[in-house]
């Protein structure tokens, strides 16, 4: 398991997807972004932002940062 | 046309299902009753809705038989050479066209008027019984492909209730996400609708696929996004699952 010894983020890799959807509403965003189809998904409960990134071949690192990221005013979804 | 061009081809005419096993004389003039009909490469010889009064064999060039998709796609069911036929539900009438016939590079068709073809069929009975062997072939596969668009649908379900069990009940365990409370497979065949045969088979199946484990009324998740997969109809992504 490799230790959380890099900079400190946001949320935590461990902490399950609904956990981050509770806290941090724009998560939803950065993860429908990269193909994530966890909103609304069943598992997001008892899955970890780890597991999921794994299923979805997604990196943990780089999500990680996303979410560090304050969510742009500006920005509109893609249609 | 020239004697030979026309036996030449009532020759191939003998390789269409349609016409199989009528003589050579009978297919000489079957290719007299039709008229031959050129167009250009992106030209149609029909349209998908349009009213099907014409049979078609192809004699040269070739042709993409497409269909609009429910969300708007134009998807090429079929390549035609020379020598296939296509229009079939030309030949008796009374349909229309399931699909739309385009040239890809300039293209010849013999085609037949559903009239012709009509009249035709009264004095070669053989025709009637090669159209119905046609039919019943096409709807022996209609049939499979039924049976196995309502196999899916009921798979689905079943995947989906699982996970609204999980999702309200559920609990992380060593090896997967379990569903807290026993629930046993006549349960779930009552919560989808279907029996208790079927819900046996299912999980059977996804046990043998390491996708569940099941015991006595204990259900365990060991690959749930397989199952999302399947509830949800969506491409496998990478093995994580």
């Amino acid at each position: 398991m490799l230790s959380a010894m890099t900079t400190s983020h946001r949320v935590s890799a461990d902490d399950t997807i609904e956990a981050l959807l509770t806290r941090q509403p724009g998560a939803a965003r950065v993860l429908i972004d990269r193909g994530m189809h966890c909103v609304g998904c069943a598992i997001a409960p008892f899955e970890t932002i780890r597991e999921a990134c794994a299923i979805y071949g997604v990196s943990v690192e780089e999500l990680l940062n996303a979410l560090d990221r304050p969510p742009d005013a500006e920005r509109t979804a893609t249609p | 046309m020239a004697a030979r061009e026309t036996s030449e081809i009532a020759q191939r005419l003998a390789h269409v299902p349609l016409f199989e096993g009528l003589s050579a004389d009978t297919l000489v003039r079957i290719v007299g009753l039709a008229h031959a009909k050129p167009i250009e490469s992106g030209e149609s010889f029909f349209s998908e809705g349009d009213q099907a009064e014409a049979f078609f064999v192809l004699t040269s060039g070739r042709v993409k038989l497409t269909q609009l998709t429910p969300d708007g796609h134009q998807v090429v069911l079929r390549l035609i050479g020379p020598g296939d036929a296509f229009g079939g539900v030309g030949a008796f009438g009374d349909l229309t066209y399931p699909v739309s016939a385009e040239a890809v590079e300039p293209s010849v068709a013999l085609a037949w008027m559903s009239t012709t073809m009509r009249q035709l069929l009264e004095t070669e009975p053989t025709i009637a019984v090669n159209a119905v062997r046609f039919v019943a072939g096409r709807l022996h596969d209609l049939q499979r492909r039924y049976r196995q668009a309502m196999t899916e649908r009921v798979e689905r379900r079943v995947a989906r209730a699982l996970l609204r069990l999980v999702h309200d009940a559920g609990r992380r365990v060593e090896g997967g996400v379990e569903i807290k409370f026993p629930v046993s497979r006549q349960d779930i065949a009552e919560m989808t609708g279907t029996t208790l045969y079927t819900v046996s088979r299912l999980l059977s199946a996804w046990e043998e696929q390491g996708i569940v484990r099941s015991g006595r009324q204990r259900i365990v998740l060991t690959k749930p996004h397989a199952l999302v997969a399947i509830a949800e109809d969506l491409p496998l992504r990478k093995s994580g699952s």
